[in-house]
């Protein structure tokens, strides 16, 4: 009998079971299971062989799945504003409830963040720490106003690891490993590697893939980029990549008539329908930040403490302009698609100033729409639906006035 | 007109006044103005430099050029001070303005404000979330050095040691001062209501700080004078700030006396003093270490809601009022945990939304509901 062969999606699916399962294993065993924040540095927590789940990952999932708004009727109910974090009123919702329908992940003995991703994070996580009577550790990125992370930036990170070793220590009984940490960094950096190959086909031209699809791989890339298990998934899923893009295919379903950027964190609860809009119209997506922001690799640590400054909503606006121009250019964008995503302060902040960029340094349409990651009451299909009719339609125009050209 | 009443007449006025206010005294110390958006700012160092800093809270003004920044959801203060700085109103008034990244609304306010008004400079201050380590006072000095650069640039002028020091003296005697001040307006209930309570907190950000440091004093031994009377409906306030005069006005008419408050833009600022030990920087970083009951200040056990409920517990007040501006994530995550507070131990409060002066109306029935409840 022959071995059939393993797809990327099917390792995908049975390593993020396997995560879950994992932390409940420590549960039942009395070991402490830690909630993290995605672009907290893993490398400290894997290299001391902790268990740890990632609530926006979670929130994420049951968003989804469209499970978000009882959680969050749940948050709402305890004070909520529903002006905050859809993440966070999900996962407040959860910690209040203890329980979910589908995804069940064990409630925390200690959390972790750093406020790399935005500085709700941090009021979030403070909270589940007051509620759950638990220890909050904070590694602290702080933003940089400067396009460089400035000097003092990165002594503040260095001098900060002792004591948050100190503290993870303290937290769970786990002992420091320097060389482990060394191994797990240069996983880490294998890990990235493969994404940016995987990322170099999902930007390529045709591209070989239904770009949503990189969507369901950044679960791993958050929660365990740290493991050669994941290493293989996303080899494997470049290798699938390549392959197709050898064989001129794509999972694209449809003409792919134009090429979009998708600016913003993805709006879960209606991903179907997004994708559904824009491949009915011909768009397939072909690059956002939102993903290649997991492609990350680095020489030593201090190249990898600076890569966890950078990330999406901790640069300045010239960086974080030049990031999607130099993206949207690299994956030769026809237009961009705009989230305003009504969760998302620290994004939404400078949204127009990097629109009118978008626009006028590469002279293609852009359109914004309102939006959610988490709740589905700040979408709604008919405003997205024009809003991509009349992207296509200026794209179309443009392309139509380059072929007469 | 009792002498209380004669010092706090030119205070409402300048409350009322705001831009008149700081004009003045920009012509009358012939300093320059460095603006300081909200909450904490190194406003010694502004000083220091021989410079007036001035508080950026925004103002009554409709908004439409920061729309082209800010989408509608953030906070109003923020929109507002953007909006005045286009539309000219900081245009030789401000020589800059100083922006600290205290959540996630200040880190866009501030880059867009370098965009949008590069004619006055913007000098951001990151505050550390590790805030009572050495590696987190080291990075506060580190951005406290940055700022002191900048603002010499502004000045044109290097910041002496001895002026720093001088500096931190004066805040830190104008600290206990407004601390005094508070601790005796609470047994004033006729003559500082809460409108004038936080007019004399609002002033100290238009004023320069040694001349009112006189004047604060003064007042508070005029009211020493004054028979005491007790409030009967006495609250304390905690947010970020309640200065929309409809509302202030609401708790006037329902008779409601402010006997504490945690409002980062009134006792938040005077709260803590300057630690004594250290060079000047580093005592200025080690005042970060030493605040407490703040949204914007890491609070892993959110003594906040204890202080507050302590407020109540010992008697200094009978409930508190919430007030949360409109699009405060920081507030807005410490609310439930203050409700579950307040619950438990039985202390009425009512939560304000604070966005700007229209649509007051539901503040205001709120709080007459509230005021009722201690009749």
């Amino acid at each position: 009998m022959s071995e059939e062969k393993i797809r990327a999606k099917d390792l995908l699916n049975r390593l993020l079971d396997q995560h879950y399962e994992e932390a409940w294993e420590a549960k039942r065993q009395g070991k402490p299971v830690g909630w993290v924040s995605s672009n907290f540095p893993q490398e400290f927590l894997e290299a001391m062989g902790l268990t740890v789940c990632y609530p926006e990952n979670h929130s994420t999932s049951l968003s989804a799945k469209h499970e978000s708004m009882d959680m969050i009727h749940e948050a709402e109910r305890l004070g909520y504003n529903n002006d905050l974090c859809g993440y966070a009123r999900v996962n407040l919702g959860f910690v209040s409830k203890g329980d979910c329908e589908s995804l069940k992940m064990p409630l925390p003995d200690y959390v972790v963040c750093s406020n790399n991703i935005c500085n709700q994070l941090v009021k979030w996580f403070e909270n589940v720490a007051k509620i759950c009577d638990i220890p909050l550790i904070v590694f602290d990125i702080p933003f940089n106003n400067e396009y460089e992370v400035s000097e003092n930036r990165m002594e503040y990170m260095r001098a900060q690891i002792p004591h948050l070793i100190a503290q993870l220590e303290e937290a769970t009984g786990a002992k420091w490993d320097e060389a482990r940490f060394q191994e797990v960094m240069e996983i880490s950096n294998e890990c990235g590697r493969q994404w940016q190959r995987a990322s170099k086909y999902f930007e390529s031209k045709p591209s070989p893939m239904n770009g949503f699809e990189m969507f369901n791989y950044m679960a791993l890339m958050v929660c365990a980029r740290g493991r050669r298990e994941t290493v293989e998934a996303i080899r494997l899923l470049a290798d699938e990549l390549e392959a197709c893009y050898q064989a001129g295919e794509t999972t694209f379903r449809g003409e792919p008539k134009y090429r979009v950027m998708m600016e913003g964190i993805a709006c879960w609860p209606h991903l179907k329908h997004n994708y559904q809009t824009l491949k009915n119209s011909g768009c397939n997506l072909t690059g956002t930040v939102y993903t290649e922001t997991w492609g990350r690799t680095y020489k030593d640590l201090d190249e990898m403490l600076r890569s966890y400054s950078v990330v999406l909503d901790n640069t300045n606006v010239d960086r974080a302009c030049d990031r999607r121009v130099n993206l949207a250019r690299r994956a030769q964008c026809d237009g961009a698609v705009i989230h305003m995503n009504r969760s998302c302060k620290a994004w939404d902040g400078i949204l127009y100033e990097m629109e009118r960029r978008i626009r006028d340094q590469l002279n293609i349409p852009t359109t914004m729409y309102d939006g959610d990651q988490s709740d589905p009451r700040s979408y709604t299909e008919a405003q997205y639906e024009s809003r991509v009719q009349g992207l296509c339609e200026v794209m179309g125009s443009r392309k139509k006035g380059e072929s007469e050209r | 007109m009792n002498k209380a009443e004669s010092i706090l007449k030119p205070i409402l006025e300048d409350v009322n006044e705001p831009g008149k206010a700081i004009v003045r005294e920009l012509e009358r110390t012939g300093k320059k103005a460095v603006g300081c958006m909200l909450e904490f700012c190194p406003e010694e160092l502004i000083y220091a430099a021989g410079m007036l800093p001035v508080g950026l809270w925004g103002g009554d003004v409709e908004l439409y050029h920061a729309k082209r920044y800010f989408p509608a959801f953030f906070c109003a203060p923020v929109q507002q001070s953007l909006e005045l700085a286009l539309r000219g109103a900081y245009d030789g008034v401000l020589s800059a303005v100083v922006v600290p990244i205290l959540c996630d609304t200040l880190k866009s306010a501030g880059q867009n404000w370098r965009i949008a008004v590069p004619h006055i400079p913007m000098i951001p201050i990151v505050y550390p979330q590790n805030r009572s380590i050495d590696a987190g006072r080291a990075f506060l000095r580190g951005e406290l050095a940055d700022v002191q650069k900048k603002l010499e640039q502004v000045c044109g002028h290097a910041i002496g040691q001895e002026s720093l020091e001088q500096a931190i003296e004066l805040y830190n005697d104008y600290r206990l001062a407004m601390q005094e001040f508070s601790a005796e307006a609470a047994r004033h209930a006729d003559v500082i209501t809460p409108t004038v309570r936080h007019s004399v907190f609002r002033c100290g950000l238009l004023r320069d700080k040694k001349d009112y440091l006189d004047t604060v004093r003064a007042l508070t031994a005029a009211l020493k004078e004054l028979p005491a009377v007790e409030g009967k409906r006495r609250v304390a306030v905690t947010g970020i700030a309640l200065d929309i005069p409809e509302i202030l006005a609401a708790m006037d008419k329902n008779g409601l006396t402010v006997t504490a408050d945690t409002l980062a833009q009134e006792y938040g600022q005077v709260a803590t003093l300057v630690p004594p030990e250290g060079e000047a920087m580093e005592r200025l970083a080690g005042w970060w270490s030493r605040v407490r009951c703040s949204s914007l200040a890491i609070d892993e056990k959110k003594e906040r809601a204890d202080y507050m409920v302590s407020l109540v517990a010992q008697g200094q007040a009978d409930g508190v009022v919430v007030a949360v501006p409109s699009f405060c994530d920081p507030e807005e995550y410490d609310y439930p945990i203050l409700r579950a507070a307040f619950e438990r131990a039985g202390v009425p409060h009512v939560y304000l939304e604070v966005n700007d002066r229209s649509g007051t109306e539901q503040a205001q029935s709120r709080l007459q509901a509230f005021a009722e409840l201690f009749s």
